[in-house]
């Protein structure tokens, strides 16, 4: 999706920066040096309004700026901009040799994926024929080695422990809340 | 992408530097005689001359060539093709060895700073010479994924010789040449799996082998060699085939001529003259054109040389009896042979059933499709009627008559499977009447907006 400067409304239109690949800027009078191989997330650059065209912190300055920020995140969300891997622009035989590094990576990958596939599969089969052993030979102790451990962790009246202690940690003052009335049934 | 017939793997354009070096092996001498004959112009490569495009920087493992060749089914002598620079009396093999993993390099300079490299030979225009940059780090991890593949493709390649060890064994066993003869069908299955595992593997060894890729790219390649066929129908099925079912089924050819098409071969017709390209399905071409008989081109993804039957229909004859359509036939060429490596349709050398009747659609009567449809005949065999089961006799001379032609009676009564498809669109247009008085086919109708109740009040 193309934001084109005409069709967006007055409040919407705002003066962008076209960055290149290998880090000069349209328009620029000190162009920066070219590097040989620049970082590829290049920065949209907005210079005004304060609305950020990048995915990142939402301003809180002022009610209707937050609204045209809201609109600015939708089509964001909808646009496919930043959101693909950049092309690959090659010469032909770079191409092939990255095809080829592409490849013996692939490879590579699938060799380790392979290892720990067969070492878990190895795991599991052992303790399932260990298990199979137990149950033939001892009922009473493979019932209790299958047992599970309860997932209640804490006790109802407990405090869920958290990261951070509480504001307030200790109340001297607290005292159990009295018991609600039981509410009768009248239909 | 031409070929070059006959020749062994990796063949390529054998330049002048090679003949300078003069080559020992017979095949290569046999393949030098060939290159010199055939013009080094038709050959479209993206890279410079070959010989600059080898590294000479590795040496060759001796005593390796049978067991590759045998484990790749080929024989030994095609597998020697490119000459060792250094030494010439040695030679090197592109399918196992190191060097044969090289691809385009860069012109060697004294320094090898990236920022004075030379670009690659493959850009053209000064201006994307000077905008390359080349992705650091590629040369060194490059290199590394040489050494991966290439252990790889010895595990593959010791794989491959197991199961030929396999296959053998079991036939030694039971005594027989070949695997439908083994009695037991537990030993058959075996086998029977070991040879689909070959068939696999020999594509596998190669498919990540850079030069490989770089000679199919180039055009410089057999297609006796399993790796390239799985290229080839790769790549077809990429782009053309699609095109190929998009326009068929969008045009509706598939249910008004056969019923439905599954495309194994790629089909490709142009007619002779000035529009000697190979045109895309569907396109709307003009009667003088086609006028004359279209050239084939049957490009097949197997190994085995066979027969096939061209057809040529138009489904969209006016059959004012009916107030409907009917199919014409246009044009039969049956026997006609075709391997991998020629695909050409020789004419001279099939048996032309039906002549080619040029395309002359009547005025007002709208577009015509004419679909190509292109039959692998039974067994290999020359084309002959045969017998339906269960069905009554066939009218043979009714099978090939052109009026209301009925191609699904065609192909059952032949026993053929449809393989190959394409169609080009002819209306009427102010060649039309040109033809018809070359070819004799008397004055067209021509229809108007009105319609009429009943053919009888249309005839008067």
């Amino acid at each position: 999706m193309i934001l084109a400067s005409s069709f967006l409304p007055r409040m919407l239109r705002t003066r962008t920066r076209t960055i290149f690949a290998n880090g000069s800027v349209l328009g620029a009078t000190n162009a920066p040096a070219a590097s040989a191989f620049s970082p590829q997330a290049t920065i949209d650059v907005m210079a005004c309004n304060g609305i950020t065209f990048t995915r990142g912190k939402r301003s809180r300055a002022g009610g209707e700026l937050q609204q045209k920020q809201k609109i600015v995140n939708m089509l964001s969300l909808i646009s496919p901009r930043r959101k693909q891997p950049r092309r690959i622009k090659m010469s032909y035989e770079d191409l092939l040799r990255h095809r080829t590094v592409h490849r013996a990576w692939q490879l590579i990958v699938r060799a380790k994926r392979e290892e720990r596939r067969l070492e878990l599969q190895k795991q599991y089969y052992k303790m399932k024929h260990a298990c199979d052993e137990l149950q033939k030979a001892s009922h009473v102790l493979y019932e209790s080695a299958m047992e599970k451990p309860s997932p209640i962790r804490f006790p109802m009246e407990y405090r869920i422990p958290t990261l951070t202690p509480p504001r307030r940690i200790w109340d001297a003052t607290w005292k159990r809340p009295a018991e609600e009335k039981k509410r009768k049934r009248t239909v | 992408m031409p070929r070059i017939p006959g020749a062994g793997i990796g063949v390529v354009t054998a330049t002048r530097d090679v003949l300078r070096r003069g080559i020992r092996a017979a095949s290569v001498t046999a393949s030098n005689v060939l290159s010199s004959t055939l013009p080094t112009a038709n050959v479209e490569s993206p890279s410079p001359s070959f010989a600059d495009l080898i590294d000479p920087a590795t040496v060759v493992p001796d005593g390796d060539l049978a067991r590759i060749a045998r484990a790749m089914g080929c024989a030994v002598e095609d597998l020697i093709a490119y000459p060792n620079l250094h030494d010439p009396s040695e030679v090197s093999m592109p399918y196992i060895t190191a060097k044969s993993f090289t691809i385009p390099a860069y012109r060697r300079t004294p320094f090898m700073d990236w920022r004075v490299k030379m670009p690659p030979a493959t850009l053209k225009s000064r201006k994307s010479k000077l905008a390359y940059r080349h992705p650091i780090g590629l040369d060194q991890a490059f290199k590394e994924a040489l050494g991966v593949l290439e252990a790889d493709r010895q595990q593959k390649y010791d794989n491959l010789l197991k199961m030929h060890d396999r296959i053998d064994a079991i036939l030694q066993h039971f005594n027989v040449s070949a695997i439908d003869d083994i009695p037991d069908h537990k030993s058959r299955g075996g086998a029977y799996l070991a040879s689909v595992e070959i068939e696999k593997g020999r594509i596998n060894a190669e498919i990540n082998n850079p030069e490989i890729i770089h000679q199919f790219n180039s055009g410089n390649f057999d297609m006796k060699f399993p790796v390239y066929r799985f290229l080839a129908r790769q790549k077809w099925e990429k782009n053309d085939r699609l095109l190929l079912m998009d326009r068929l089924e969008s045009m509706k050819v598939i249910p008004d001529t056969l019923p439905t098409f599954y495309p194994r071969v790629d089909l490709k017709i142009r007619f002779p003259g000035t529009m000697a390209h190979w045109i895309d399905p569907g396109r709307i071409m003009s009667t003088g054109v086609t006028a004359q008989a279209p050239e084939f081109s049957i490009q097949i993804f197997e190994d085995k040389a066979k027969l096939y039957t061209i057809v040529i229909v138009d489904p969209d004859t006016p059959d004012l009896e009916n107030d409907s359509y009917k199919t014409t036939l246009h044009y039969i060429l049956a026997d006609v042979k075709i391997s991998g490596n020629e695909p050409l349709v020789d004419k001279s050398m099939a048996r032309e059933l039906v002549p080619y009747l040029p395309p002359h659609p009547e005025k007002n009567s709208g577009f015509h499709r004419y679909a190509v449809w292109v039959f692998e005949q039974p067994g290999g065999e020359r084309l002959a009627v045969q017998q339906r089961q269960g069905k009554g006799p066939i009218d043979v001379d009714r099978l090939l008559e052109r009026d209301r032609f009925d191609i699904r009676l065609f192909r059952s009564a032949h026993g053929l499977r449809a393989v190959g498809a394409h169609f080009w669109r002819n209306g009427y247009d102010s060649k039309t009447e040109g033809v018809r008085e070359k070819f004799g086919l008397g004055p067209g109708n021509v229809y108007t907006h009105k319609r009429f109740q009943h053919y009888q009040d249309y005839r008067g």
